[in-house]
């Protein structure tokens, strides 16, 4: 097991590096460029650097399951979920989505979860044990692909916070399936850890390239697929409750899905590389406004209290998953 | 622009938002006992009445909602109060943020 873990992490690593530079040449073909704001020089990044997590991840996954004889319709469901996700991000990334479309086909993007029945419709919930959800569990896969797409893709504010943030919460997933002795989500996660090891290195501040769409919302998509496929959604949505916080503060505060560039207050300014919160009632409310709320903080600062944060919601997954789930 | 800032501020925001996360993770779990005991049974008669399903979910959606709306209002009360505190930053010479 230690051997097919070790090579599907190293390959989708391999993988995910030699793919930067096409994606960052694919960017600069496509004049897809993103200007890194909270630099006072303003750097113009490429932005769909995610395409290397994708391609890396899911050629991973193609090979060393075929090598080690595990491909089977979890795997395949995992491949097309995301596909179908990072498609979606690939599109908004191109050309932006209405802001109600977008999480409709966020939802699509979970249905060959479903229609391959690479679920359980049993979830372990806590204090009370298995629960029946044969009609709803299906209801509830493509509104948990929506959800924490959503969740991680708000994240991605700054350099390196939506790849070291999902790293955490893999990390966490990783580990609860290895001790579980659950080898197929296991090995799921260290191809994504892999492959987002190697991404953060190019998104760390100060980022040579920005995920995208298309990545947020593939690391997204693939952390609610494994969940599913190894039955650990109540400690994957507290593995992320940071994200899913962030996620619902926009949407309560603007009232619904809107676009965040009609934003008439931001939530955080930047002045000489320092962020700190708007101090109008009006901003939305967003994890980083809250951060800065006490007093202004580098972007490196932020960051590091994102992972900090993320630190104890995956610790806070662990004890749920070992103490209070039978 | 906001005060310069040194470890035990981040310090403290830290600490504040990790507790801010207890109270969301300590709501999350009595918000799916709730659900697990008056919403999901152990098992569903395959007779069940469409009106008792209706029920189940609108049920589960709103005390999800209810969870939501709660920590959302902890949290606008937590950060209006810190910023009040603060006095406010000067926004002037600032650029916007996507934060």
């Amino acid at each position: 097991m230690s051997t097919m873990l070790l090579a599907s992490f190293i390959l989708s690593a391999l993988l995910s590096y030699a793919l930067v530079p096409a994606a960052k040449g694919l960017a600069k073909r496509a004049n897809l460029f993103g200007v890194d704001v909270h630099k006072s020089w303003r750097p113009l990044v490429p932005k769909i650097g995610g395409v290397s997590i994708f391609i890396g991840v899911t050629s991973s996954a193609l090979i060393t399951s075929f090598l080690f004889s595990i491909f089977d319709n979890r795997v395949l469901a995992f491949i097309t979920s995301t596909a179908l996700a990072a498609i979606v991000g690939l599109w908004e990334d191109f050309r932006e989505l209405n802001p109600v479309l977008k999480p409709a086909l966020l939802a699509v993007a979970g249905l060959p979860i479903v229609l391959m029945g690479a679920y359980h419709p049993y979830p372990n919930l806590p204090f009370v044990g298995k629960r029946m959800l044969t009609v709803l569990y299906p209801i509830l896969v493509p509104i948990a692909f929506t959800v924490v797409a959503n969740a991680v893709n708000s994240m991605d504010v700054l350099n390196g916070s939506m790849a070291f943030t999902s790293i955490v919460a893999a990390s966490a997933i990783f580990l609860i399936s290895l001790i579980k002795g659950n080898i197929l989500p296991a090995y799921l996660c260290t191809m994504l850890l892999g492959s987002l090891a190697v991404f953060a290195y190019y998104n760390r501040y100060p980022a040579r390239l920005f995920p995208g769409n298309v990545g947020s919302l593939y690391v997204g998509a693939s952390l609610i697929s494994i969940a599913i496929i190894g039955s650990m959604e109540i400690a994957l949505l507290i593995a992320i409750l940071p994200q899913i916080m962030n996620e619902f503060h926009i949407i309560y505060s603007m009232r619904g899905f809107r676009s965040a560039k009609n934003l008439s207050d931001r939530p955080v300014f930047v002045e000489n590389g320092m962020l700190f919160a708007n101090p109008s009632k009006k901003a939305p409310l967003t994890l980083v406004r809250m951060l800065t709320s006490r007093c202004s903080l580098s972007e490196k600062d932020v960051v590091r209290m994102l992972v900090a944060i993320s630190t104890v919601s995956a610790t806070l997954a662990l004890i749920t998953e070992f103490l209070f789930i039978k | 622009m906001g005060s310069t800032p040194d470890v035990k501020d981040k310090l403290f925001t830290v600490f504040m938002i990790t507790i801010l996360l207890l109270i969301v993770w300590a709501m999350f779990l009595l918000v799916l006992y709730l659900m697990s005991v008056l919403v999901i049974p152990l098992s569903i008669s395959p007779h069940e009445p469409l009106v008792i399903s209706v029920y189940r979910i609108g049920a589960a959606l709103l005390i999800l909602a209810a969870w939501i709306v709660g920590w959302h209002r902890l949290a606008t009360f937590w950060l209006h109060r810190v910023l009040k505190r603060g006095g406010g930053h000067d926004t002037s010479g600032r650029d916007d943020s996507p934060g």
